[in-house]
This record gives C-alpha cells, sequence and structure tokens, in this order.
C-alpha cells in the first residue's frame, strides 16, 4: 500500500486551495544563531561552529486552521571532517585484519558535517469540534523526561543539549480532547508500506496533581552490526514494538516524573555470518529503559534537577566492543552504558542573568562530564550562552576520551 | 430613660457598623479583583537595576475568578507563541514551547519563580480568589495612601505553601479597591510593593489599567498594563485544559 505521495498530494492541495488567504497574513518570524566550539583531546585542539538561521512562516487563514513552515539554512565551519575513531578507546577500535599485529587497529572513520538547507517543518493543522488534527512535517515530542526519553520513538536527543528543537517528523496527528483532563494522540509516519510506517499512540490522563500516560509505539528500526572481515558496517532493520507509561507530578513539594519503556525487537532478518552484532540482537526479550526525576526550586530561586537513566540497551564494561559504540553515535539506542545519572543546577543572579552547571555521570565506567554555563539576555531577542564541558575519567570510559570543550552560542530572533 | 437607651442603641449600632472588620475587607476585595471571566491583551514592561527594559505582550485569559488562567506570548520574537497555563490557583503549571511543541508540566515549587524574569511570580500571578483559604486578614487602622483615605488591612499566612509571611493591602475607603500590597518576606522584610494605577470602568467594573511591582530587594520593577480587556466573555469548559496551550 503506497500512500506517502498520495499523503503528500493532499497537503500540498489543501495548502493551495487555502493559500490566496494565507499568504494575505502570513506571519514571519524566527532566529539567527551562531556557535563557535573549541575541543581539546589526545593533545589536540580543533576549532568548529556553524552558523544558523531559521525563517518560521505562520498563517492563520481562519478561526480553524493554520499553516507553519520553517525553513532552515546551516553552514558549518571550522573542522568539518570529523574521525569517529578519535571519540572511541583505542581497545575498542576494531583490529585491521590483513595485518599481523593485534595492535593494528581501524583508525578512521570519517564522518563530514555539511552545509544543509532544509524545510524543517510544514504542516497543516485543522482545529475541528472534537479533534485537532496536523498534517505534514511537525516537530513531535513525547515523554516526561528532561536529558532521556525512553518513550520517544521520533527523536534523536541529544543530552548534552537535551533542550534543543528536534527535526520535523513527516506524520498525521490527531488529538481527541477526552473530558476534562484527557487527551488521546494518534501519531501515523507513513513510509513506503503500512508495516515500516511508524505508529503512535497515547493516552494521557490529569489526576489531581500528576499527569498519566500510557503509549503504545511500532516502528521499523535501524540497528547496525559490523563486519570484522571486510570493515564494512552492516544495517539490519526490524519492526520494534513499545509499551510505555509516563508520570509527572510531585511528592511533598518536590517535582518528580517517570517514564518507562518496554521494546520488543522482532528480529526476522538472518544476521551474516561475519556480522558482530550488539548482543541486544540475539536476545530474545524484552528491554527497559527508565527514568527518574526529581527537582526543586528553593525560596532564592536555585532551582535543583536529578534524573537517573537505565537502559538494557547499553552493555556492561566488560562486554563492550566496537559495535555498541557504532549504534550509539548512530543514536540508534538511548546509552553505551547501562545506568546515567544527569543533574541540573541554575540559578538566576538576575532577570538576565542566568548561571548553572549540569552534569552527566556514567554510573558503570564512572565517567562524568561537568558543564558549568552563565547565559546572559541581552535585550528582548538576544542571548548568550557560554558552556563549558570539563571531561574526567578513564581513557576506556566514555567521557574519559575527551579533555574539555569550550562552546560560545549566540542567538537573535527577530 | 427609653430616650437615653434608645440614644445610646442607635450610637452603639452605629460604631459597629463603622468599625470595619478584616474579613469583608479582604472578600469585597477579592470580589472586586477578580471577576468571573477576563479576557486581556497586556503589555508587561520589565525594568533592571540599570535601568534595562524587556516588553512582552500577551494574551490574557482568566476563568472561574481567577482559579483558572492561560497565557499566550505575542512578543518578542524570542517567546511569540509559548503559552503558560495555570489551574486551582497556580497549583498546577503546564508551560507550552512553541518551538519544540512540548508541553512541560511544573511542579508547584515552580510558582516561586519568576515569571519570565519579571517582579512577579507564577504565584502572584495565578493566586486569584485563594487569599480567603491562605491568610488570615486583620483589620489595622484608616491611613491615607496618595492623598486617598483608605483601610490598611493585613494578611497573615496561614497556608505554608505561600511564599510570603504577610501582606498589607490599602483598600480605598471609597470603594474598597485596593490600591497598593506590600509583601513581606519570612523575616518580616519588605519585598515587593504592588501599585494599582489608573483606575477606571470597563464595563462597569472597576479596573486598574496599570500594576507596578516593585521589588526592593532587587531595585527592579515591573509594569503591567492592559492594551485591551473585556469581562464578557464566556469560555468552554475545555478552554483551560492542556489541550489548548498549543
Amino acid at each position: 500500500m503506497k500512500f506517502k505521495n498520495k499523503y503528500i498530494k493532499i497537503i500540498f492541495l489543501t495548502i493551495c486551495i487555502f493559500g490566496s488567504k494565507i499568504f494575505a497574513s502570513v506571519d514571519m518570524f524566527g532566529y539567527f544563531e551562531s556557535e563557535g566550539d573549541y575541543i581539546m583531546f589526545e593533545n589536540d585542539d580543533y576549532y568548529f561552529g556553524y552558523n544558523k538561521i531559521r525563517l518560521d512562516l505562520l498563517g492563520i487563514p481562519g478561526d480553524k486552521v493554520e499553516v507553519g513552515a520553517n525553513i532552515v539554512y546551516k553552514s558549518f565551519n571550522g573542522k568539518t571532517t570529523w574521525n569517529l575513531m578519535n571519540f572511541i578507546p583505542e581497545k575498542y577500535r576494531p583490529i585491521n585484519p590483513l595485518s599481523s599485529s593485534t595492535s593494528d587497529r581501524m583508525a578512521y572513520l570519517p564522518i563530514e558535517m555539511s552545509d544543509t538547507l532544509l524545510l524543517d517543518n510544514v504542516y497543516l493543522q485543522l482545529e475541528m469540534k472534537r479533534f485537532r488534527m496536523i498534517l505534514g512535517r511537525q516537530q513531535i515530542s513525547s515523554g516526561v523526561g528532561y536529558a532521556w526519553n525512553p518513550t520517544d520513538i521520533f527523536n534523536k536527543k541529544d543530552m548534552m543539549d537535551p533542550t534543543y528543537e528536534q527535526t520535523g517528523v513527516d506524520a498525521i496527528t490527531i488529538e481527541i480532547p477526552i473530558g476534562l483532563g484527557g487527551n488521546f494522540t494518534g501519531i501515523l509516519q507513513p513510509k513506503d508500506n503500512w508495516n515500516n510506517s511508524t505508529k503512535y499512540l497515547k493516552y494521557k490522563q490529569n489526576i489531581g496533581q500528576f499527569d498519566i500516560s500510557l503509549s503504545y509505539g511500532q516502528k521499523r528500526k535501524v540497528f547496525n552490526c559490523f563486519n570484522y572481515f571486510d570493515f564494512t558496517n552492516i544495517e539490519y532493520n526490524f519492526i520494534q514494538d513499545m509499551s510505555g507509561v509516563n508520570i509527572v507530578g510531585e511528592f511533598f513539594g518536590i517535582g518528580f516524573w517517570s517514564e518507562l519503556g518496554i521494546y520488543n525487537n522482532n528480529l526476522k532478518d538472518s544476521i551474516n555470518f561475519f556480522s558482530t552484532c550488539p548482543s541486544y540482537f540475539y536476545e530474545d526479550k524484552n528491554f527497559n529503559e527508565f527514568v527518574i526525576g526529581l527537582d526543586y526550586t528553593f525560596e532564592n530561586s536555585l532551582y535543583v534537577m536529578g534524573e537517573f537513566f537505565h537502559t538494557d540497551f547499553g552493555v556492561a564494561i566488560d562486554q563492550l566492543d566496537f559495535t555498541y559504540y557504532l549504534n550509539y553515535f548512530q543514536s540508534n539506542v538511548h546509552g553505551l552504558s547501562q545506568n546515567y545519572l544527569f543533574t541540573n543546577v541554575m540559578y538566576p543572579i538576575n532577570g538576565l542573568i542566568t548561571i548553572g552547571m549540569f552534569n552527566i555521570a556514567n554510573l558503570d565506567d564512572k565517567s562524568v562530564v561537568f558543564n558549568p554555563q552563565i547565559k546572559y539576555l541581552l535585550g528582548n531577542n538576544l542571548e548568550i550562552a557560554f558552556i563549558g564541558s570539563i571531561f574526567y575519567g578513564d581513557e576506556d570510559s566514555e567521557f574519559g576520551t575527551q579533555n574539555y570543550n569550550f562552546r560560545l552560542r549566540l542567538k537573535a530572533y527577530f | 430613660m427609653k430616650r437615653i437607651l434608645f440614644t445610646l442603641l442607635i450610637f452603639c449600632s452605629a460604631i459597629f457598623a463603622e468599625q470595619p472588620n478584616g474579613s469583608n475587607l479582604l472578600n469585597k476585595m477579592i470580589k472586586l479583583m477578580n471577576q468571573k471571566n477576563v479576557k486581556a491583551v497586556m503589555i508587561q514592561t520589565i525594568q533592571t537595576s540599570s535601568g534595562d527594559k524587556r516588553t512582552f505582550e500577551y494574551d490574557s485569559y482568566m476563568g472561574m475568578s481567577g482559579k483558572n488562567s492561560l497565557m499566550r506570548y505575542r512578543k518578542p520574537s524570542r517567546v511569540k507563541g509559548n503559552s503558560i497555563l495555570m489551574t486551582d490557583h497556580s497549583d498546577n503549571i503546564w508551560m507550552y514551547n512553541q518551538r519544540t511543541r512540548r508541553v512541560r508540566k511544573l511542579a508547584t515549587h515552580a510558582k516561586k519563580q519568576k515569571f519570565e524574569g519579571s517582579d512577579f511570580t507564577y504565584e502572584d500571578m495565578g493566586s486569584g480568589d485563594s487569599w480567603k483559604n491562605d491568610f488570615t486578614p486583620k483589620y489595622l487602622e484608616k491611613t491615607k495612601v496618595e492623598n486617598e483615605q483608605c483601610y490598611k488591612i493585613e494578611l497573615s499566612k496561614k497556608n505554608k505553601d505561600i511564599s510570603y509571611s504577610k501582606l498589607i493591602c490599602y483598600l480605598r475607603v471609597k470603594d474598597f479597591f485596593p490600591i497598593q500590597i506590600d509583601y513581606y518576606g519570612k523575616d518580616g522584610e519588605l519585598l515587593k510593593t504592588l501599585y494599582m494605577k489608573n483606575i477606571e470602568k470597563v464595563e462597569k467594573i472597576l479596573t486598574p489599567m496599570k500594576m507596578i511591582m516593585k521589588n526592593h530587594q532587587d531595585n527592579t520593577q515591573t509594569v503591567m498594563e492592559y492594551k485591551s480587556i473585556t469581562y464578557d466573555v464566556e469560555f468552554n469548559k475545555r478552554f483551560f485544559t492542556e489541550n489548548n496551550l498549543k
């Protein structure tokens, strides 16, 4: 059943029908963002950065219709080609099969940052009496976790920058309010056929000071294995089911949230004899991921929060190999190891300056990255952020491969 | 003798009728300040101690006499489309970020946070008619504020979740409308003062067209002005729900 082209045609036709009205009252806004990073590891230092402009277009041709689009242009500067192997401890790098020495390991695996111009979101939102429908490329965010979202099957979140906007997802979303505090959400991300399409259902209910939601999702998931014989990466894809629960509320005045995702992999493909895959390829069991978080704001506006994350897709450090890094760097899994802790402290010095520090600790290999930061609001529409990263851990650990990193980000809204 | 008793009775009843009662004054003030439904466009200007100004414009909706409120930013571009929903006198707060399309539920401790860095906290914005339950009122005296004869009442905290130890309110004698409210901290220090200015009748309802919150600790102030306001509005039962944040 091929319906993706038909689906795009329907959106295009609808936009054309409403076109004349939309463009008569289109609202344009957006931002310019410039970032420079200085990074040091293995006694080498590098500069890299980017300039990005995002233009938001919003048309409201009627009470019940909204049409939006975001155009994003991003250009990279400084170092734009990276060797992924620099971020992987030497003992986990694959050994060259043509070499007689076991110390002759694969040394180069490049990734290229190239300039991009894209239509990040383009959607049509219809407000009906009993439901809301959003058609097109749209931002989808699910889950209550801050740094990790085990129930989010659409996005790849960067735990070093967890609140940054996600790229749009081509989808059809229906939201149906039920009663006063209930809400049902259904999302379909169409692919070339029904089996390969991503489906997601969620029911959320407000009960007193708690929001509780149950969700189910199914998607065609890609995992990577590595062929040590010819040094190639092999992709395997299969249907993955996710059942999830989210709770957010408070206990005794302390903010509390928890998110649980239970994953089941239905691997059908036979694995190449020479491939080495992560253990979650072979095990026929449920894989659990969960987040538990707490936060509190003191009388003086000091904000503290902590979030613990566990994933069964992570692995104990004595079983770690290159394939786990491969899947982790491609964001196929949420963690390299099994247990992580994210902590954050923020204090507004005044209405314009906020200082803070967030830290991410890998509790299994005892490595950590400390990220002191300062944010300064230079007027209504200009903000500057400085974030430092200090890495600590053994050289074989997740955060121990780097030394430090400094990031300066300027964002001007218009 | 009968005449003396009658005169005494009249005199006593006049005295007791004149004697203001803290509870009555608080009720009258709350009734004036919290209309059933309000729809407005507000301009909020935050002035820092160095004199820098930041201006926000947002749509404001209030229902059930201030129990529920919804605010949606129009300006500046940095926050355009973001919205905040507060229900049950800001015991439940949801924030919506337009750029990430993400809704986040905040715990009640977030009430103490400053509203967009202003001198108003979420608690100040969403208190509505909850003062009846949160404070014990006491009439203090009649006094003059800005050439207006006022009743001075003290509201002492009785709900431990409230950030302020007490409030001192100055209500105009002529119509019980408050023109000044002092907010005190845990140690009795004066934190902030709210001034109600340009009090006009809008749809026959007394309305402070300008409110100034002065922060005595940080030496900053926030001015809130109505760009437009109407009380003649009805909200459907799903208006103040998370679904309407987007």
